[in-house]
């Protein structure tokens, strides 16, 4: 059942030079359940396509075209308050500066409380009935219940995920998109933290979308790859038959330049620089870079299309 | 020089500030070339006159011609500023960097007493010393004495930007490369401090004014000479606002006021320079 | 609260005090050959008249504990011992009046000017400089940050001084000068109550005037930073609606910073306060201490200046032990 349907999604951040293009044209969906890994180098466009999708993007940035459907409703049409109130009850955010993303002033149980009190319509719950709920929360990801009564400096980088955690899955949303949740934690907190939240993803059984780096804990932790590229999807498919045959030559660079299937799989990085998203090289944005580069990608814009079975590619090979 | 002049550009705080100073040094300018200076002394016209065509800002009860007190008066002020600003950046640049770069005992000393005495006000001080020699009091001797108060602000802020700057990875690079503590602070920290320095010194060459108007609101400025500030006390001396006379006292408070917003102005587009992060403003 | 950091508080609360005792008995000893008391002391024994015989008790006091042939550091022992009991002397000018006997009366009006019209343009100014830089706020607002930049460039007493001239002087809405009416006398009613306020809302307004827009342009630039942070990201994300976001998350924190400005804004914030009083003849401190320089009335200058470094070494303290209160990461700090 698809929970989630991107279509021809475009983000542009109007500068004084001109509009970036950091999302260009995007479309995949999102089954129920289903955990989607986005990578993709630095600046081609994941985070702002994430926050996009929550409508959390400020000007310069402006989404220009496309719809974002959540079962049938597009979020994109949606009032301003109706969109408020489908922020954390349909569709949550983990964010990525685990560091910085808790209120210092303000104690735990207070912003758990903010999430729920300000979206609990026609007060179902009382207060002792909150309580009772953070202290759930907070121990469904592994911390202890006293955790609620602490101020965020008190935490360890790791605990304040968790903390995250909990206030993302707090009102069971459909969808929980997670921007690099780990990336400023060490490796070993990094494996426990995603551990509990792939466990508490599934226990309300919303789906994930998942941006990282780390291509071997994508490996082992999503369902399907999402590879941008220039603010373009550029191939998208099951992860498995990604790494065992990646389509795009782009995706292959990717795959190949991993040190070893054992060790960290950190995405080093490929010959030749990233392409300014102010003025794209003209056709395919990937020509100048691309080892199977012919004449015409220069000129002829690829689309994405299905090449094989639930596979999805975006390059003039196919 | 190509980059100051890229920020001049650029950032219109600073251009604004300096367009109005330049404004300001070119009308003194016209004053000093058409005026007859002699006239700022007392007995020099009939006194109480209000603006004609003889005298365009009108007469004192004194009889001075305050279109020549003014054209005395501005400079003196901003001497006053510009002496005590520099001394007290100098200074503060000095100790800011001695405290910072070399921390430790020297910098806990040093951090107490600019603490210390930015806590005590400073137009307290000022009162007890001018109190004292107030008939001998020279614009250049109020200078001094307010550049003795006047480094503790840059020393402060001076020395917060040199401790996040130590840290960074070229100083280390530096060190690595075998360069020498003096050598590091003046080839390598100095250059990234400049606009904060200039930002500093605006900000001193401002808060002296303030001072030094400030004194002479309560009388204790330099007798002899006919600084903006003084001229506004003689003015509230002798009952100038309610007898009408607001030729006296208006001019000098409007040059003040005009001083102090172009020096704002300078200083908000330095700090823009110096702290990017404060640049997404408009 | 740290007992650590309540201690290292009050210690500089009274190294603040002890600067400031030393700095009132040094400075004027450092002219050299002079003493000014003793000069003003010779000077009213000469002229003689009705208190001749005060003025030489009090002449011979005055060399009993800060005469010539005493060291210094004796000196300086009876002057902090003196002090140490608030026993700031007499008025030269006005003997046999003791200096605590002009200050106690002037200090309400002083502190009730200064606190109200502080609070008041802090509270205003941060919340006006927030909402400027709030994305949610009404746009007019911005309009109002160029005329907030320019008072805010324009020391207190010179805007106090074109406030008489335009509300006293030509349309004469306010008196120009004075506490209350001359011939009122004090009392508890209502009248003189509203009669108190009316004298005071000119010397107020020039102070909020002033500095509005001093705190309006620093809480604008600690928005900004704020707004960036990602906590404030997470909240908006969290569906929560802007009112909370802007206060509870926004606000809340760059209250933090600017409490810190406040605190070391206080000095410059009196002494302006002091100069806006003598603009407007107001009966605090400020005019006190103006009479007493006109009359050269040392003691009284010297206790004047004693009581405003006590004040502010107090309301720093005041704020350094509140807060805490605002960040729990000091509160907590080496629990
Ligand atoms: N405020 C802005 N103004 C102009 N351009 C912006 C702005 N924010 C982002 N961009 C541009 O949009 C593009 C996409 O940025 P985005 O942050 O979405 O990338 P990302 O894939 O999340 O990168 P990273 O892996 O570093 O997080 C980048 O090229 C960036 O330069
Ligand atoms: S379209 Fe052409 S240039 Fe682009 S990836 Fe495919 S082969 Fe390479
Ligand atoms: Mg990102």
């Amino acid at each position: 059942m698809t929970v989630l349907r991107v279509e021809n999604l475009r983000v542009h951040y109007h500068t004084k030079d001109g509009p970036v293009r950091a999302v260009e044209n995007v479309s995949f969906a999102l089954q129920r359940g289903e955990r989607l890994g986005l990578v993709g180098e630095s600046g081609s466009g994941k985070s702002t396509m994430v926050l996009s999708l929550l409508r959390m993007l400020k000007p310069p940035a402006r989404i220009e075209s496309g719809r974002v459907l959540l079962g049938d409703i597009d979020l994109l049409a949606l009032t301003d308050a109706q969109m408020r109130a489908a922020r954390f009850s349909q569709i949550a955010l983990i964010p990525q500066g685990a560091m910085n993303s808790l209120n210092p002033v303000m104690r735990i149980k207070t912003q758990l409380m903010d999430t729920i009190r300000y979206h609990n319509r026609n007060n179902r719950l009382d207060q002792s009935e909150i309580m009772a709920h953070i202290h759930e929360l907070l121990e469904a990801v592994g911390l202890d219940r006293s955790v609620a009564n602490m101020y965020p400096h008190e935490l360890s980088g790791g605990m304040k995920q968790r903390v995250c955690i909990a206030m993302g899955i707090s009102l069971q949303p459909q969808v929980i998109l997670a921007d690099e949740p780990t990336s400023a934690l060490d490796v070993v907190v990094q494996r426990q933290v995603m551990e509990t939240l792939g466990q508490a993803q599934e226990e309300i059984g919303a789906s994930l979308i998942l941006v990282g780096h780390d291509m071997g804990l994508m490996a082992q932790f999503v369902n399907t790859i999402g590879v941008m590229y220039a603010g373009k999807l550029v191939e998208i498919g099951p992860v498995d038959a990604i790494f065992e045959e990646p389509l795009h030559p782009y995706t292959r660079l990717l795959i190949a330049s991993l040190p070893s299937l054992e060790g960290k799989r950190i995405f080093r990085g490929i010959p030749g620089i990233t392409p300014s998203l102010l003025t794209p090289p003209p056709g395919c944005a990937f020509h100048p870079r691309c080892p199977q580069v012919m004449e015409h990608c220069k000129a002829e814009a690829p689309v994405l299309q299905e090449v094989r079975p639930g596979r999805w590619v975006s390059c003039l090979l196919y | 020089m190509d980059n100051v002049l890229y920020h001049i550009r650029r950032n219109g705080m600073l251009t604004a500030g300096f367009v109005a100073l330049f404004l300001m040094i070119a009308l003194w300018f016209i004053g000093y070339m058409t005026v007859d200076v002699k006239q700022a002394a007392p007995l020099s016209a009939r006194p109480d006159l209000p603006p004609s065509r003889e005298f365009l800002l009108g007469t004192d009860s004194a009889g001075r011609n305050m279109l020549a007190v003014m054209v005395i008066g501005a400079p003196a002020t901003l001497q006053i500023g510009l002496i005590a600003g520099a001394l007290g950046t100098i200074v503060g640049t000095i100790l800011g960097f001695t405290a910072g770069y070399f921390g430790g005992i020297v910098d806990s000393v040093i951090r107490s007493i600019a603490d210390v005495g930015l806590t005590v006000p400073a137009l307290a001080v000022l009162v007890v010393i001018a109190s004292v020699i107030t008939t001998t009091l020279s614009p250049e001797i109020l200078a001094l004495i307010i550049a003795g108060l006047a480094w503790m602000f840059p020393t402060r802020t001076i020395r917060s930007q040199v401790l996040t700057m130590r840290e960074r990875a070229y100083v280390e690079v530096a060190r690595l490369n075998g360069l020498n503590n003096l050598e590091i602070i003046f080839k390598e920290l100095m250059p990234n401090l400049l606009p904060y320095l200039a930002a500093s010194f605006v900000g001193a060459v401002s808060a002296a004014v303030l001072a030094a108007i400030g004194l002479e609101a309560l009388g204790l400025g330099p007798q002899s000479e006919p600084t903006l500030g003084m001229t506004i006390y003689w003015a509230r001396y002798y009952n100038g606002l309610p007898r009408g006379m607001w030729w006296w006292w208006a001019p000098p408070l409007l040059i003040i006021i005009m001083l102090f917003i172009a020096l704002f102005m300078i200083s908000a587009g330095l700090d823009e320079i110096a702290n990017p992060r404060a640049r997404r403003t408009t | 609260m740290s007992i650590r950091y309540v201690l290292g508080r009050l210690l500089f609360f009274f190294v603040v005090v002890w600067a400031g005792i030393t700095l009132i008995f040094f400075l004027p000893r450092l002219a050299p050959g002079r003493d000014p008391v003793r000069e003003r002391l010779g000077m009213m024994a000469a002229m003689g008249g009705m208190n001749a015989e005060n003025v030489e008790r009090l002449a011979q006091a005055y060399e009993a504990k800060f005469g010539l042939d005493l060291p210094l550091w004796q000196q300086y022992l009876n002057y902090m011992s003196d002090i140490a009991r608030f026993n700031l002397g007499y008025s030269l000018a006005k003997f046999p009046t003791r200096v605590i006997d002009i200050i106690g009366p002037a200090l309400p009006w002083t502190i009730s000017l200064l606190t109200v019209a502080t609070v008041l343009a802090f509270l205003l100014g941060s919340l006006l400089g927030g909402l400027i830089a709030w994305d949610g706020a009404p746009p007019i607002l911005r309009f109002l940050l160029p005329p907030l930049f320019t008072f805010s460039a324009i020391p207190y007493y010179l805007l106090g001084l074109i406030l008489i001239y335009l509300f006293a002087f030509k349309l004469k809405w306010f008196p120009l000068t004075g506490g209350s009416q001359i011939l009122t006398m004090p009392s508890v009613s209502f009248s003189y109550l509203l009669e108190l306020i009316y004298h005071s809302i000119l010397p107020a307004l020039s102070i909020v005037l002033a500095s509005i827009g001093f705190w309006a342009l620093s809480m604008r630039g600690m928005m900004i930073t704020v707004e960036g942070e990602d906590y404030v990201t997470l909240a908006e994300a969290k569906g929560l609606p802007s009112g909370r976001v802007f206060l509870w998350y926004a606000m809340r924190n760059a209250l933090l910073p600017q409490t810190t400005a406040l605190a070391l804004s206080l000095g410059t914030i009196l002494s302006g306060s002091l100069l806006v009083e003598i603009m407007f003849g107001y009966p605090g401190i400020g005019s006190a201490l103006f009479i007493a320089i006109t009359g050269f009335d040392y003691f009284v200058i010297y206790g004047i200046v004693f009581m405003i470094v006590v004040t502010i070494a107090l309301a720093t303290l005041i704020l350094d032990l509140i807060y805490p209160l605002l960040d729990p990461r000091i509160r907590y700090q080496e629990n």
